[in-house]
């Protein structure tokens, strides 16, 4: 860098590439609410892009587009295995440590982007390595999410609070996996995918509505 | 839970339901967005129409930061109503006190009171009572609490107050006049009241097993109110008041006593006697102790009457005393008019009370103060006390509420630490799930499972033998297809069906159970044992066979050990003796990880490297302890093949759900 060289060109943020079609995936669940459901293993945290250029939950810079006073690009967290790392694009701090480069995060990592937002890292139960954030400051993306699921191979659904995505009044538990490059539900429960029995594993297409014993939800590609 | 409309329906123009959010009362309520993208929660009536639509019409113009927005009531093509209305994403109260199954922290207590009784104070100032508050009308959007339903609210005029016939709210949270079907904004005083109670304590006041049961209670019992804190008790003991006309009467009064209760703790304002009385128990009480009620009031009332007015008396009485002095002393008409003055204004506060001491008051002070730049002189000082007590009370004030604060605060990090620990403390468990993962598993389950197994056992040792019969011409498949000896292919199929059951059953038992490797290794090595005597008294003592190509088979290899002590592995005609079986097989299964093969969390059903490994192990004891090998490297094969065949195995995207134990999944 140069004496009189800005240093912004050489901090210089590359914008996000943009999804393949399919990389996430809105989960819209009666009597619960609406998850992000993360499929890359990085995500790209940031606040809102360009006009004309925000999505409903990304933008140009961001994967997830929060409507707070951040960079375009300001965090990432990046899935390793079956561990975490929070990596600081901006001044972030971790359970009230500031971030300086790269930082493993646990179960219940409080996540201070600024001032006022706040996320909450979850890895609700050790027999997944799928991962949550849960919006602690309420500071959401244009499109309003309860959640959001980083999918590593499962996603578990289901009444107690070791589940993914808590389902208070579900009699069970559906299981979210992935095989290949497609993403299945299954469950011991009596469960149809489409109006097609798909208790021993059916492929969820955008579109799919999956219900049952008092519960259903809609699985929808994030446009 | 079972909704109408399905996600992506449209059945109000203009709007697309996303998801359903929630069943009320009154109706199905869902999550939509408008064309535009705007969020809202549309509301389809169902039961009670005429009332709901009543109430919401009231409220359409309704705004308050506490309150949810209602915009519009639209009719769809088939003629339901649906009701537009502001989206509140946050947590109930309901929720909140889930979570808090013995109270909340008050400063959360004080935080849902303060909005709550903001919107309701809105709402009743417009003249509109809620009638249905409770704690999953009221949530918690971002830091601001919203009190939702507003559409049942109902004008409080007179003549409105009537019987309805539909009972609404609640019954954990209804004031006893709603049941007999009179009632106006103290109503929602008393289901704050209620929620109160229950912010502190956990509980409802009034429970039990029907309806019937809690509205008697809310009609006749006394709430407990030991389980609040004791400075507490006076206030919402009033909020919870039967009867409407003693319940405090404004939302705004109430938070007010509150919080005036809360910072004020050695104050315990005492609770009356007749609290709680229902009017059947008022006109009792009040018939049977009328007349000592009506004496003792009269007592009261003329002793406190006659102690104010020769109260108020003493001081005139005092000063006539010494006028009559100067009377008698100085002498002169103006002292007796003075006199006369005295007497008019004695009499005055005698016969007019707080009116005529005030008049007296004010008179004596014009006469012996002065005019008023004189008698600021004399007010000076009393005012000055004043304004140090109440500096003193703001001070003392001040100083509990900073300490009241702390308290809080440490009793938040107090909470937050145990949390921490908790969390710190949760047992860790592997992420992979192999045959060392620690599990229970009922032994039910495991008779079943090893039953099952053993039956394949057999199939599967009858079609591997059956293929060396067809595929080897050996002595096995010589003498078998010859029809002369089957005693050595009877020899090959037992042992191999012994092996694998034994080790079925011991895996099966030892499953999921944390052994160390020894141990494990120990029990291996003696149910090896156990078999290679079992298998030398099916060769010695049932088919008196030997064992095929003994001789032969032993490739001119020299083993290490041909003893064991002072006995022999092998007999003279070369077979192997009962030592040499069971060496063999315990070190077999000694050295083999033998409950990998057949543990339900193994990486894969069937391993050819395994059974590889098997045959690699067998091959060095019959190296290291005399046994005949070709014997010895098809049993292992066999055992091996077998037992990774018929063991359970479960796929490794079930086995959370296993592991897990979800019976109700």
């Amino acid at each position: 860098m140069g004496f009189f060289t800005s240093s912004s060109n050489d901090q210089r943020q590359i914008p996000a590439t943009k999804p393949v079609v399919g990389s996430s995936y809105l989960l819209w669940i009666d009597g619960v609410g609406t998850y992000l459901v993360y499929l890359q293993e990085t995500l790209k945290i940031g606040g809102p892009g360009e006009p004309g250029t925000v999505g409903c939950l990304g933008s140009a810079w961001a994967d997830l587009s929060l409507l707070a006073n951040l960079s375009r690009h300001h965090a990432s967290i990046t899935r390793s295995g079956e561990s975490y790392f929070l990596e600081a694009k901006a001044p972030i701090f971790c359970n009230q440590r500031p971030v300086n480069d790269r930082v493993l995060l646990s179960d219940q990592a409080e996540l201070r982007l600024n001032a006022e937002t706040v996320i909450t890292f979850r890895q609700p139960t050790v027999l997944s390595a799928s991962a949550c954030l849960e919006l602690t400051s309420h500071h959401q993306p244009q499109q309003r999410i309860d959640g959001i699921v980083l999918l590593a191979e499962t996603c578990l659904l289901g009444p107690s609070s070791e589940n993914h995505v808590v389902c208070h009044d579900w009699p069970g538990t559906v299981i979210l996996y992935r095989q290949g490059d497609q993403i299945l539900c299954r469950s011991k429960l009596k469960i149809f995918a489409n109006q097609e029995a798909a208790s021993q594993g059916a492929v969820l297409t955008p579109g799919s509505l999956v219900s049952g014993p008092e519960l259903r939800f809609r699985w929808e590609v994030v446009a | 839970m079972k909704f109408t409309f399905a996600p992506e329906s449209k059945p109000l123009e203009g709007f697309t339901i996303k998801r359903a959010i929630d069943r009320g009362g009154f109706g199905e309520v869902y999550y939509a967005l408008s064309d535009s993208g705007k969020e809202v929660a549309l509301k389809l009536l169902q039961q009670n129409m005429d009332i709901e639509l009543r109430g919401v019409t009231q409220c359409l113009n309704l705004s308050h930061p506490n309150l949810v927005t209602i915009f519009d009531v639209k009719t769809d093509r088939d003629g339901d109503h649906w009701v537009v209305m502001e989206y509140v994403s946050g947590q109930g109260l309901d929720k909140a006190l889930h979570q808090n199954p013995n109270g909340m922290p008050m400063e959360q207590v004080r935080y849902w009171l303060s909005g709550i009784s903001e919107g309701l104070s809105y709402l009743h100032s417009r003249g509109l009572v809620h009638r249905d508050l409770k704690p999953s009308n009221v949530f918690r959007d971002g830091e601001i609490v919203k009190i939702g339903d507003v559409g049942l609210s109902k004008f409080i005029t007179h003549s409105r107050r009537s019987a309805n016939t539909q009972s609404v709210g609640t019954v954990y949270y209804m004031a006893p006049e709603v049941a007999r079907g009179r009632y106006g904004k103290e109503v929602d005083v008393y289901a704050m009241g209620v929620m109160v109670y229950e912010m502190i304590t956990g509980v409802v006041p009034f429970e039990g097993e029907s309806t019937a049961e809690i509205l008697m209670k809310h009609l006749s019992e006394k709430p407990d109110l030991n389980r609040l804190p004791a400075h507490l008790r006076a206030v919402v003991g009033r909020a919870l008041e039967k009867d409407p006309q003693k319940r405090i009467a404004d939302i705004k009064d109430f938070k007010q006593q509150f919080e005036h209760a809360l910072f004020q703790r050695e104050t315990h304002t005492e609770i009356p006697e007749n609290s709680f009385e229902t009017p059947v128990d008022r006109i009792q009480t009040s018939s049977s102790n009328q007349s000592h009620n009506l004496n003792r009031e009269y007592e009261d009332t003329h002793s406190k009457g006659m102690g104010s007015v020769f109260g108020k008396m003493s001081i005139p009485l005092v000063l006539c005393g010494l006028l009559f002095f100067l009377l008698f002393v100085g002498g002169g008409i103006p002292v007796v008019l003075l006199v006369i003055v005295a007497v008019l204004s004695c009499g005055g506060v005698a016969l007019f009370g707080k009116g005529g001491q005030l008049l007296f008051g004010k008179s004596f002070a014009a006469l012996v103060k002065g005019p008023p730049p004189i008698s600021d002189l004399w007010d000076q000082g009393e005012k000055t006390q004043e304004h140090q007590d109440a500096k003193e009370y703001h001070q003392q004030k001040l100083e509990e509420t900073r300490a009241f604060r702390d308290q809080s605060r440490k009793e938040a990090e107090e909470q937050r630490r145990r949390v921490r620990e908790q969390h710190r403390r949760k047992p860790y468990y592997s992420r992979s799930l192999t045959p060392k993962t620690p599990r229970s598993i009922s032994y039910p389950s495991r008779f079943y499972d090893l039953s099952v197994s053993m039956v394949k056992a057999v199939i599967c040792t009858l079609v591997i033998v059956a293929g060396i019969l067809c595929f080897t011409d050996g002595a096995i498949a010589e003498g078998f297809w010859n029809g002369t000896d089957f005693a050595p292919f009877a020899l090959l199929t037992s042992g191999a069906i012994v092996a694998a059951w034994s080790v079925l059953l011991v895996a099966k038992m030892t499953e999921g159970k944390s052994f160390d490797n020894s141990t494990r290794r120990i029990i291996w090595l003696a149910s090896g044992v156990i078999v290679g005597a079992i298998i030398f008294l099916i060769q010695s003592d049932v088919l008196l066979t030997t064992v095929a190509n003994s001789q032969e088979a032993s490739l001119r290899l020299r083993p290490f050990f041909n003893v064991i002590g002072p006995y022999a592995l092998t007999l003279n005609n070369g077979q192997p003796s009962l030592i040499g079986y069971s060496i063999f097989f315990g070190m077999l299964f000694c050295f083999r990880r033998w409950w990998w093969h057949a543990d339900s969390f193994r990486p894969r059903k069937f391993k050819v490297s395994s059974v590889l490994i098997s045959v690699f192990t067998a091959y060095v004891i019959t190296a290291v302890w005399a046994f005949p090998v070709s014997a010895a490297l098809c049993w292992a094969a066999i055992i091996s093949s077998v037992v990774q065949l018929s063991a359970t195995w479960i796929p490794e995207e079930q086995r959370i759900v296993e592991l897990k134990g979800e019976n109700h999944v």
